[in-house]
């Protein structure tokens, strides 16, 4: 695997744990997108965003969200004056199949513990527990 | 830190109990079909999480983030040097019945901008949560 550094998007997703990142992706995988939205499969691998400049074939036009941390020469989102803002809230849609609530989680977990030992320790079980773990109301996934 | 504001109708973990619907359902009997389905509510409208101290229709026992929220004597998860710990860690289970998800970004919008001004923008950060669709990279957007 690669500098996984470089694989944490700006807006706190671990590139390196995506399942269309190049070094993840499975021909099943990319038989079942290139099936489900009619992707090229030459298209799907992705390098990771910040690699990508925010494009990929699921997001042609690039992203707000990097074109904005660029223009304001920021490394995060966490680290701008306005977080957190409206690009990063939280939405029910897609919430099954996309980690877009994790990002905020993400992002306050990095302050917290450094990118480096959030992507040794961290970011792999936060994405488990988010995709595949079971809400229990007032614990979340605490023990 | 016991902040002077009100904080009876927000919870510790960020939610707006006065924008919940088990809350509302005490002035607006429109609601109850829904919480019903969703919730599996039994009929006894919330007064809110401070005001019952936690201890939750939905929940056996007395909420474990209120209640470790309460023990260190804080208002708000936020204010705890494990802040965001795994009971807020985020969850696609249950996603678009519960408001689980928001409370992260809640905090960090009470954290950062303060409670008057998060007031202002949080029945807005919850509509868009359960009715928005999400815009890669630009977040939820109303349509």
């Amino acid at each position: 695997m690669k500098d996984k550094k470089a694989l944490t998007s700006p807006c706190g997703i671990d590139c390196f744990n995506c399942e269309i990142h190049e070094d993840n992706l499975t021909k099943e995988v990319a038989a079942v997108l290139h099936g489900k939205y009619g992707w090229p499969i030459e298209e799907i691998a992705c390098k990771g965003c910040r690699r990508q400049d925010g494009k990929h074939i699921h997001l042609p036009q690039g992203c707000a969200t990097l074109d904005c941390v660029k223009a304001k020469g920021v490394q995060f989102c966490s680290d701008c004056n306005d977080f957190p803002c409206s690009y990063l809230a939280p939405v029910a849609d897609l919430a099954a199949i996309r980690p877009q609530n994790l990002k905020v989680y993400n992002l306050c977990r990095i302050k917290k513990v450094g990118l480096e030992r959030w992507i040794e320790e961290e970011a792999g079980l936060t994405r488990k527990r988010y995709f595949t773990g079971k809400f229990v109301m007032g614990k979340g996934q605490g023990d | 830190m016991k902040t002077k504001d009100d904080i009876t109708m927000v919870a510790p973990c960020g939610l707006l109990c006065s924008d919940c619907g088990v809350h509302k359902v005490k002035d607006d009997p429109s609601l109850r079909e829904v919480l019903i389905k969703k919730v599996n509510w039994k009929g006894v409208p919330c007064p809110g999480c401070r005001t019952i101290k936690g201890k939750s229709q939905f929940i056996s026992d007395t909420c474990a983030t209120y209640a470790c929220v309460t023990e260190r004597e804080y208002d708000f998860c936020y204010e705890c040097p494990e802040f965001p710990c795994a009971m807020l860690n985020p969850a696609a289970d249950r996603a678009g019945d519960l408001p689980h998800n928001i409370k992260v970004f809640n905090l960090c919008c009470i954290k950062e901008q303060g409670l008057a001004a998060w007031l202002q923008k949080a029945p807005g950060i919850k509509q868009r949560y359960f009715s928005g669709k999400m815009a890669l990279g630009k977040g939820p957007q109303l349509v």
